[in-house]
């Protein structure tokens, strides 16, 4: 199941849902991604200013749904899962909200470890987001990164 | 581009992506910017993603954006 929301989500309760989906799993992943503070810079010495205050998170309503069914199909294609539970929020969020939460349920764990991996990878640059980030000193669109891109080859075969 | 949403009249002709980019390049300058950038966006047409010369008729949604910043 997919859902595109401003509201947050209880971790619990997805996975409870999921679990009686799924039936005779043996194995449920499930990952969940939260607001950095520190989301353009990695260095430690940073004078704060470019700390993240607020994250607005657009998307395009219909095309993003569309894309994140299809990654689901992939992901289930791929290996034999007994659920997919993607849901990703947007509108505005600040640090240490939940953003996304991605779950998967087979019989064995290395489906789920894996499909949650390849959904993931392939949610972030590969489903119409877009992350614009306010500091103290300036809101700016973030740029995609390099690593986000070179991290869907892997699942090429 | 720093906008959501445009309705156009139908213009004859239009029949392909590349032509509505040229087409908005001689009344926009920011189609105009676009046409001739290095990094040209990501297209989609019905919410599918497209390319350049993937195939417009009346009423189609065309949608050019940035590289997607999700997860």
């Amino acid at each position: 199941m997919i859902s595109v929301q401003t509201d947050d989500f209880n971790v619990e309760a997805e996975y409870t849902a999921l679990r009686h989906q799924a039936g005779d799993a043996g194995a449920i992943v499930l990952f969940t991604g939260l607001v950095r503070e520190l989301y353009g810079s990695e260095s430690e010495d940073s004078d704060g200013s470019d700390k993240t205050q607020r994250l607005f998170l657009e998307h395009y309503p219909g095309m993003t749904e569309k894309q994140l069914e299809a990654i689901s199909q992939q992901a289930s294609k791929r290996w034999p899962l007994l659920g997919v539970r993607i849901l990703h929020r947007v509108g505005e969020l600040y640090p240490g909200d939940q953003i996304v939460l991605v779950a998967t349920a087979s019989r064995h764990r290395q489906a789920a470890f894996e499909s949650a991996d390849f959904i993931m990878d392939f949610l972030k640059s590969r489903a119409p987001f877009w992350k614009k980030q306010t500091t103290p000193s300036e809101s700016r669109w973030i740029e995609s990164r390099e690593s986000d891109t070179d991290a869907l080859k892997r699942w090429q075969e | 581009m720093g906008r959501g949403e445009d309705r156009l009249e139908a213009v004859e002709d239009l029949t392909t992506v590349a032509a509505l980019i040229r087409h908005l390049s001689e009344t926009d300058s920011s189609f105009k910017e676009l046409s001739q950038s290095l990094n040209p966006p990501l297209i989609s047409v019905n919410q599918v993603f497209a390319e350049t010369s993937s195939p417009i008729t009346d009423g189609d949604e065309v949608g050019f954006f940035p590289p997607m910043t999700g997860g």
